[in-house]
């Protein structure tokens, strides 16, 4: 991991663990503290409001991934300029776990300080905050539109007021030293997981409903996953379902040694290893009791 | 703790999912010698300008082209012709969604050879959100099917198959794996067997998504083509090897199209739409050749 990204990510696990959080805001009272003008970009007059079902209609193509991390419901709001408006998504999901996994499902970007986690792109910015995920577009790419962006989404930060926890899972991905930067997702749905780590055809770990995952790579390329059911004959029956994949030539990524574990409802994939130890280490250490966020790194 | 034994394993294949499912896929003895699907790409340089426009009468050129090689015809009016007939009621299945829509050039040099070929005006309906609602398409007894190709969170790609989607009340019920099921709207009455020409629009394809607003002009290219055949799943199967291939030159590395869309192969293999093995699809080339990625 690179210096920037460990002061990125540890922190922002320790602070999540322990930090204090505002009471929990409505989305109408987060629109109501939202400020009405940043610097030359004024608010439209009247916001949107999507539910599950709604939200089809107003981001076509994506709405399925914020609803795989139990998205509630969406305020959208335009900030107009007359060189391209900056649109404000803020999701409400149902816990601080579905904003995190939302924030981790597009990981490029640069980090930047807002709320408890923010990456940066051109034209486009996301943090996740308390129980919301929040995306802020630019339509036009001026320096104006740089400095909008990154001063709405503070002051969005700030209306959100909220701070969230961590889900406990990431507390099985050993090492935090020697993770990729920036590798590190939270999922609680099947075709999440395909998506960044393409399997095989359909639900391949039988994740279904209930479950939830975590995935990481590692410096040396080994890639951890972690999958906690709701019981452990789920997670013996995943077990069983891994060893018929691994038997099989992987469809992609790169050649390398794989194994798996259970114990209790956890479920631990390691792939693409350089060496069978790396397997063995790795399954250990996510199968251990994970230690208590004080005395982590 | 359980565990199984640990594993070296190989990569099936390097090109990423349609190298891979073209391998998994296999091919039946009679396959082999079944007749190939006839997928016309046409392109032109001319066609995007540098402005981002469409020029409206290149791309009619490009669909008269492509549509008369598809069928073997001397003229485009021959070939549209065979395809549709005055008694016909035609709904134009378009997409209208609003970072990349099925241009209206496009849509208006069909709607032209419809007319030509002696479909009358009020028998011929261009719709795409709107076609259960719409009596043309309710009447309808032949669907021309046109759309933009782009990458797409939940099916991997925005297809000619997918497209079809609009024509059920709950498209959300068709997400199963990575949308699996899209290939059985096709058997539903109001569409099954009606669907007489597929053009798959590659002018300027997205080859990959960011951002709940899905879209970045980073990620789209001018490749200035169209895909034009019958077989809707041959021709999205070579878009998304288009894509695939754009997605390497792009990245500088083999990043798989996610999720993978094998709704395509289940289109073949699982709903018999068609063919998505390339090794059974018969590519004609027209145009121009720079950079065709296939």
């Amino acid at each position: 991991m690179t210096a920037a990204a460990e002061v990125f990510w540890v922190p922002l696990l320790a602070l999540a663990l322990l930090g204090e959080s505002a009471p929990p805001r409505s989305l109408a009272h987060i629109a109501a503290a939202l400020p009405g003008e940043v610097g030359a970009f004024r608010a439209l007059e009247a916001d949107e409001l999507y539910d599950p079902t709604g939200i089809y209609a107003y981001i076509d193509g994506a709405a399925e991934v914020y609803l795989a991390f139990g998205m509630r419901a969406c305020l959208a709001r335009r900030y107009h300029h007359p060189s391209g408006d900056i649109v404000l998504d803020i999701f409400e999901m149902g816990d601080a776990g579905g904003a995190f996994g939302a924030f981790t499902y597009d990981l490029e970007g640069e980090e930047v300080d807002v709320g408890q986690g923010a990456l940066r792109r051109e034209g486009w910015l996301t943090f996740w905050q308390g129980r919301f995920f929040v995306s802020l577009t630019a339509e036009g790419e001026s320096p104006a539109h740089r400095d909008g962006l990154l001063a709405l989404a503070r002051a969005t930060a700030a209306a959100i007021g909220e701070r969230g926890v961590l889900p406990e899972l990431l507390s099985h991905l050993p090492e935090p030293g020697r993770q990729q930067a920036r590798s590190m997702r939270y999922l609680r749905h099947p075709a999440i997981l395909a998506t960044h780590l393409p399997l095989g055809s359909g639900d391949p770990l039988k994740m279904g409903a209930g479950a939830e995952a975590a995935l990481v790579r590692y410096q040396d390329g080994a890639l951890l996953l972690v999958v906690r059911y709701p019981s452990a004959p789920r997670a013996a029956a995943s077990l069983e379902a891994a060893r018929e994949m691994i038997s099989a030539p992987a469809l992609t990524g790169r050649e390398g040694f794989w194994g798996a574990a259970a114990a209790g409802p956890l479920f631990v994939l390691v792939g693409e290893a350089p060496s069978e130890e790396r397997v063995r280490s790795l399954l250990a250490a996510a199968l251990a009791e994970p230690k208590p966020p004080e005395e982590r790194p | 703790m359980i565990t199984i034994p640990i594993t070296r394993r190989r990569v099936l294949a390097q090109g990423g999912w349609l190298a891979a499912g073209t391998a998994l896929a296999g091919l039946p003895a009679a396959a082999a010698t079944a007749p190939k699907s006839r997928v016309v790409l046409v392109r032109d340089a001319k066609v995007v300008g540098s402005d981002g426009r469409v020029n409206a009468a290149v791309v009619a050129d490009m669909l008269d082209a492509a549509v008369a090689r598809l069928l073997d015809e001397d003229t485009p009016l021959a070939a549209w012709k065979r395809l549709i007939s005055p008694t016909d009621v035609v709904g134009v299945k378009s997409n209208e969604w609003r970072h990349l829509p099925t241009p209206p050039a496009l849509e208006a040099a069909i709607a032209r050879r419809l007319a030509e070929a002696g479909v009358k005006p009020e028998r011929i309906a261009i719709a795409d959100r709107a076609v259960l609602r719409n009596p043309v398409f309710a009447a309808a007894t032949a669907l021309i099917n046109v759309r933009p190709l782009r990458t797409h969170n939940w099916s991997g790609l925005g297809t000619l198959i997918k497209n079809y989607v609009m024509f059920v009340p709950d498209p959300w019920s068709y997400h199963a794996n990575a949308c699996e099921p899209l290939g059985s709207i096709w058997h539903l009455p109001l569409v099954k067997g009606k669907t007489r020409l597929n053009v798959l629009v590659m002018l300027t394809p997205q080859f990959h998504s960011t951002g709940p607003h899905h879209f970045s002009r980073e990620y789209t290219w001018t490749y200035g083509g169209l895909l034009v055949s019958r077989d809707p799943v041959a021709a999205d199967a070579v878009g998304a090897a288009i894509i695939q291939a754009q997605r390497r030159r792009h990245f500088g590395e083999n990043r798989p199209i996610a999720p993978p869309p094998h709704h395509i192969q289940f289109a073949d293999t699982a709903y018999g739409l068609g063919v998505s093995s390339l090794d059974r699809i018969e590519l004609v080339r027209l145009g121009w050749a720079d950079d065709a990625l296939i």
